[in-house]
C-alpha cells in the first residue's frame, strides 16, 4: 500500500516541481541573448572553474569571513553529501533495502556514513544558530537597509524561518530514520559496522533500542516526514528566495569571462535595435538568472555606498524589483513574448524602480564584488539608463551641461579646446604630431588637463618620463575625451560617436602604446575599445612607474616621513585587479608608512564620483566623499594618496568641507613619487 | 489590567525551569519580537524634557533600563496590576525609577495625581492584553489621566497579520495562559482612541516601518 501512496505523492511532487521550473526556464528562453559574450564551447574551461570555484567551493564566503558565512558553506556542503541520503531514502520507497551502487559497507558506506553524520549534525546545528540570527539577532543585512529596502523590511520574512525549520526537520527525520534501521537490524554484521561508523546516529539508536517495534514505527514515520518535506521543500523553491539553490550554481557557470569592466557594445545598426532595457523580455537571459539567482542575503547593499548614505537605491532592493516584475509577468511572457508587453516598464514613476534609484549608481561594482553568486548590478542599471536617456530623454537636469560638454567640447566641464594643453607650458613635451615615431603617447584624460589639482599629477608624471628619459609625446589641443562618463551615465550613442572620432584620431598617428593615469580612461581605453577598433597597448602610469622604480630608472631617494593611506579607485581594484602596484609605488618611498584604510583594496568604498556621480548634485543625504573620507581618518593619516583623477576632486573636496585642510593632504601616488626623486 | 491567566502554564513551568538563566533567555526571547534598542530610540523622541514618565504595565522593566539610558534627564513610575514589577531594572538606575505595583490607573490617579507630576504615559505591550469588553473602559482611564495632567501618550503594540504576530500571540495564549489576548491594528487602536480625546494630535512613529510588526502611536492633547 505504503508503495503506492509514495509513487503518487513522489510523481505528483516531482511533476509539480518540474512543470513550476519549465515556467521558469521557458521565461528565460524568451529573453534576448545578444549580451555580445563568448558563449562558446572553449570557455568551458574557465566556465568549470568558476563553477568549482565559487559555486562548490564557496569562495567568497570563505574570503569574506564571519559566521554567517561558514554556516552557510556548512549548510551547502552538508546538502551536497546528504543529497545521496535524499537519493537512497527515495528509493527505498520501492526497495526498502536497498543500497545505492558503491555504498555498501565493504566499499565506501563506511566513510560516506561518517561523513553523513558530520554534515547531518552541521547542518542542524548551523540552521540552529541560523534561526538565532534571524530571530534574535535580526541583523539589518538580513531585514533590509532603510530607507532604500523599506519594501523589503515591511515583509514577514516567514519563509526564511519556514525553510530552516524545513531543513532542520530533514535533519532530524535523517538521523531518526537510520537510528530506527540500526536497532531493526541490530546483530548483523553491517548495522554493527554502520553503528561504529555513525556516532551520532548510533547514539540516537539506543534511545529506540528498548523496543525494535517502536524503532520500526519511528524509523517509518522520520521515512515519511523526510520525505515528504523534501517534496514540499522543492515545490516551495521556484516560488521562493530559496530558488537560488536550483540557479546558483548555473549562475557561477555563466560568470562573465570578459573583462569586468567592459560594457557591451549595442549595435545600433542591427534590424531590431535597442537603445536600453525598460520592459522585462528586454533584458538577456543572463540578466534574468541573475535575478532568479538573488538569495537576498544583502551583501551587495550592504557595501553599497547608495544605501550607505541614505539614498533611495540598494542593489539588492533593485533586483528583487526586477525579479518580482518578471514573476508577475510570467504567464503574459510566456503566452505572448515579449511584444505584448511595451507597456510593462520597469522605471518611472509608480513603475517597481524610480528614476533616482538608477541615478544613486556609482557604478563602482561593490555590489558585484560581494555577491557570492556573482550577480551583476552595474551592466543592468547602465543599461535602463541608457533607456532614460535614449528614449525617454530623463535625466537629472545638471547633466544637460555635462552632456553638452562633452557634445561640443569633448570634455564634461565644456571647456574650450585651447585650455587642454596648457598644463605642459613651458615644460617642453613634443606633440604627437611633431614627433609620431615616440614610443608612448600620453594621454592625459579631461580631469588631468582641466582640474587644477589633478594638473600638478599630470606634471609630476611628465617630469618622471622625462627623468627616466622615455620617448613620449601628447596629443596636447588635439586630444579628445574617451566619452566614458557619457557611457556610464547611459547616452551609448554620444559614447559611441565620441569612441569612433578618438580611435581614428590615434590610429592616424599610428600609436601603438598608451599611457594613462586615469582608472576610468584605462578601463574604457583598454576594455573597451577594442570593440571600436581601438588595439593599442594601454599602460597605467603606475605599472610604468613602478617598472621604472624596478630598473633603477628612477630613484626615490627623498625622506617623507609621514603616514599615508591609499584610497583604491574602483576601476582599478574592482574592475582591473590593480591592488598591489600603488602599495609596491608607495612602499619606496623612504620614510613612508603605508597604512591600511579597514575599507581598501577590493573593499574599499567608492569617493562619489563614479557612474558619472560626479556630474550630478547629491542632495538631501550624506555625501559618499564625506563618507569615505571618514573611513580614511580613522586610519590618522598625513596623506591621502590616490591613482585617479575623479577620486582626488571628491576626497579634495571633502577635506575642505570639513575643514581638514591643515592635517591632510590628497596626493596622487604619481605626484608623490615625483616629489621624492633624487635631484 | 484584568487578565485571565492560569495559575500553572508551561511559561510558568519554563520560567521556574530556566532558573538563573531566565534573564538570559528572556531577553533573547523578546529580541524574537521586537528590537528593545530600537523602541526605546522611538519612545525618547517623543518625551518632553525632564519629563516623569509613568510606564502603565511596566511588568520586569525591561523597556525601563533601555529608556532610562538613552534620556538621562527623565524619571519613570511603573505601575502594574502585577505585584513584584521592576525587577529587571538596572541598579544604576534605580533611584531615577519609583515602583507602583498592585494598583490600577484609577488608583494612581486618586492616590498620587494631586502630589506627583506626570508628562509622559507609556503603554508597551499593554493593549492585546486588555480584553475586548474592558477596552474602552480602560482608554477611557488613560485618556482622563491624559486631559488632566496633559501628558503625552504613547501606545506600542502589535500588528495583527504578521507570522510574529500571530506567534505572539499563540504564546500569550497558551505558554503565558493569557487566553484574552488578541491582537488590536493600529487602525482600530487609533480610531478608538480619538473617540476617547477627540481634540488630540494622532501622531505615527517610524516603528512600524523599522520594526514590522510592532507599531507606536502617540497622542497629543491640544
Amino acid at each position: 500500500m505504503s508503495f503506492w501512496i509514495w509513487t503518487v505523492v513522489f510523481l505528483a511532487a516531482i511533476g509539480l516541481f518540474l512543470f513550476q521550473l519549465s515556467k521558469r526556464i521557458g521565461v528565460l528562453l524568451k529573453m534576448r541573448t545578444d549580451d555580445g559574450r563568448d558563449y562558446r564551447l572553449s570557455t568551458l574551461v574557465a566556465r568549470t572553474k568558476n563553477l568549482l570555484l565559487y559555486g562548490v567551493g564557496q569562495y567568497k564566503f570563505f574570503r569574506d569571513g564571519g559566521i554567517a558565512s561558514y554556516l552557510h558553506i556548512v549548510v551547502f556542503w552538508g546538502f551536497l553529501t546528504l543529497g545521496v541520503q535524499v537519493a537512497t531514502m527515495f528509493v527505498r520507497g520501492w526497495a526498502p533495502d536497498l543500497t545505492l551502487p558503491g555504498l555498501s559497507m565493504d566499499l565506501l558506506g563506511g566513510p560516506y556514513g561518517l561523513a553523513k553524520d558530520f554534515f547531518q549534525t552541521g547542518v542542524a546545528i548551523g540552521v540552529l544558530v541560523l534561526m538565532y540570527r534571524w530571530l534574535v539577532v535580526k541583523p539589518t543585512r538580513l531585514y533590509g537597509f532603510l530607507p532604500a529596502e523599506a519594501k523589503l523590511r515591511g515583509q514577514s520574512h516567514k519563509e526564511a524561518i519556514f525553510i530552516l525549520c524545513s531543513i532542520f526537520s530533514i535533519m532530524l527525520s535523517g538521523f531518526f530514520y537510520d537510528a530506527g534501521r540500526l536497532v531493526m537490524h541490530a546483530g548483523t554484521p553491517e548495522a554493527a559496522a554502520e553503528a561504529a561508523w555513525q556516532p551520532v546516529t548510533a547514539w540516537l539508536a539506543g534511545f529506540l533500542a528498548h523496543d525494535v517495534g517502536f524503532a520500526e514505527n519511528v524509523s517509518n514515520v522520520a521515512w515519511w516526514i523526510h520525505n515528504g518535506i523534501i517534496l514540499v521543500f522543492l515545490n516551495v523553491l521556484p516560488l521562493s528566495k530559496h530558488f537560488h539553490i536550483v540557479t546558483a550554481l548555473p549562475n557561477t557557470f555563466f560568470t562573465k569571462l570578459e573583462s569586468k569592466g567592459r560594457i557591451a557594445k549595442p549595435d545600433f545598426t542591427s534590424e531590431t535595435p535597442r537603445f536600453g532595457r525598460s520592459t522585462p523580455t528586454q533584458f538577456t537571459w543572463k540578466q534574468t538568472l541573475d535575478m532568479y539567482s538573488c538569495t537576498e542575503c544583502g551583501r551587495c547593499s550592504s557595501v553599497c555606498p547608495a544605501t550607505a548614505t541614505g539614498k533611495p537605491l540598494a542593489p539588492r532592493q533593485f533586483l528583487l524589483n526586477l525579479r518580482d516584475m518578471t514573476y508577475g509577468l510570467q504567464t503574459k511572457i510566456l503566452a505572448e513574448g515579449s511584444a505584448a508587453l511595451e507597456a510593462e516598464v520597469v522605471v518611472g514613476e509608480g513603475r517597481p524602480i524610480i528614476d533616482d534609484v538608477l541615478w544613486s549608481c556609482n557604478a563602482c561594482r561593490a555590489c558585484e564584488e560581494a555577491c557570492p553568486v556573482n550577480i551583476e548590478y552595474v551592466d543592468k542599471i547602465i543599461d535602463i539608463r541608457q533607456h532614460l536617456v535614449q528614449e525617454a530623454s530623463r535625466f537629472p537636469t545638471e547633466l544637460a551641461t555635462t552632456f553638452k560638454g562633452l557634445e561640443n567640447n569633448s570634455n564634461p566641464w565644456g571647456i574650450g579646446a585651447e585650455e587642454r594643453d596648457a598644463w605642459a607650458a613651458g615644460m617642453d613635451i613634443p606633440r604627437i604630431a611633431e614627433k609620431q615615431d615616440a614610443e608612448y603617447l600620453y594621454y592625459v584624460g579631461c580631469g588631468g588637463a582641466f582640474d587644477a589639482n589633478n594638473r600638478k599629477t599630470t606634471q609630476s608624471m611628465a617630469k618622471i618620463l622625462q627623468k627616466a628619459g622615455v620617448s613620449f609625446a601628447i596629443l596636447g589641443k588635439e586630444e579628445l575625451c574617451n566619452g566614458e562618463t557619457a557611457r556610464r551615465l547611459g547616452n551609448e550613442y554620444l559614447f559611441q560617436t565620441m569612441a569612433e572620432a578618438l580611435v581614428a584620431k590615434l590610429n592616424s598617428y599610428g600609436v601603438k602604446k598608451i599611457i594613462v593615469n586615469c582608472p576610468h580612461c584605462f578601463n574604457t581605453m583598454a576594455n573597451e575599445y577594442p570593440d571600436f577598433g581601438g588595439k593599442w597597448e594601454v599602460i597605467r602610469a603606475g605599472s610604468l612607474v613602478e617598472h621604472l622604480l624596478k630598473e633603477k630608472k628612477l630613484k626615490t631617494t627623498k625622506q617623507l616621513d609621514k603616514n599615508i593611506v591609499y584610497h583604491d579607485s574602483c576601476y582599478y581594484a574592482r574592475f582591473n585587479d590593480v591592488v598591489d602596484e600603488p602599495r609596491n609605488i608607495l612602499s619606496n618611498i623612504p620614510g613612508a608608512k603605508l597604512t591600511e584604510i579597514a575599507e581598501s583594496k577590493k573593499n574599499g568604498t567608492c569617493c562619489g564620483a563614479g557612474g558619472g556621480r560626479m556630474w550630478m548634485e547629491e542632495k538631501a543625504t550624506e555625501r559618499v566623499n564625506h563618507m569615505r573620507l571618514n573611513q580614511a581618518m580613522k586610519a590618522t593619516p598625513d596623506v591621502i594618496a590616490t591613482s585617479c583623477p575623479y577620486c582626488r576632486i571628491m576626497i579634495g573636496n571633502a577635506v575642505t568641507d570639513k575643514a581638514l585642510d591643515s592635517k591632510v593632504e590628497v596626493m596622487d601616488v604619481v605626484q608623490i613619487v615625483a616629489n621624492q626623486l633624487e635631484d | 489590567m484584568p487578565m485571565q491567566r492560569s495559575w500553572l502554564t508551561p511559561g510558568v513551568l519554563l520560567r521556574k525551569a530556566l532558573g538563573p538563566c531566565l534573564p538570559a533567555f528572556a531577553k533573547s526571547y523578546r529580541r524574537i519580537y521586537l528590537n528593545p534598542e530600537k523602541l526605546a530610540e522611538v519612545i525618547a523622541q517623543q518625551l518632553p524634557e525632564n519629563a516623569s514618565v509613568l510606564d502603565v504595565g511596566g511588568g520586569d522593566g525591561y523597556l525601563s533600563n533601555d529608556l532610562l539610558a538613552i534620556r538621562k534627564d527623565i524619571s519613570l513610575t511603573l505601575i502594574d496590576l502585577a505585584t513584584g514589577i521592576g525587577k529587571g531594572i538596572d541598579p544604576s538606575f534605580r533611584n531615577r525609577v519609583h515602583v507602583y505595583d498592585g494598583k490600577s490607573i484609577q488608583d494612581w490617579m486618586q492616590e498620587r495625581m494631586a502630589t506627583d507630576s506626570v508628562h509622559a504615559v507609556v503603554l508597551s505591550d499593554v493593549i492585546h492584553h486588555i480584553p475586548d469588553s474592558a477596552l474602552n473602559g480602560f482608554l477611557h482611564d488613560l485618556a482622563e489621566l491624559c486631559r488632566r495632567t496633559h501628558a503625552v501618550l504613547i501606545i506600542k503594540d502589535v500588528e495583527p497579520g504578521h507570522y510574529l504576530a500571530t506567534m505572539g500571540l499563540w504564546a500569550d495564549k497558551y505558554l503565558s495562559g493569557d487566553r484574552a489576548t488578541r491582537l488590536v491594528s493600529q487602525e482600530r487602536l487609533t480610531g478608538l482612541l480619538k473617540a476617547q480625546m477627540p481634540n488630540a494630535i494622532v501622531l505615527e512613529t517610524e516603528l512600524k516601518k523599522i520594526d514590522p510588526p510592532n507599531y507606536c502611536v502617540v497622542l497629543k492633547p491640544k
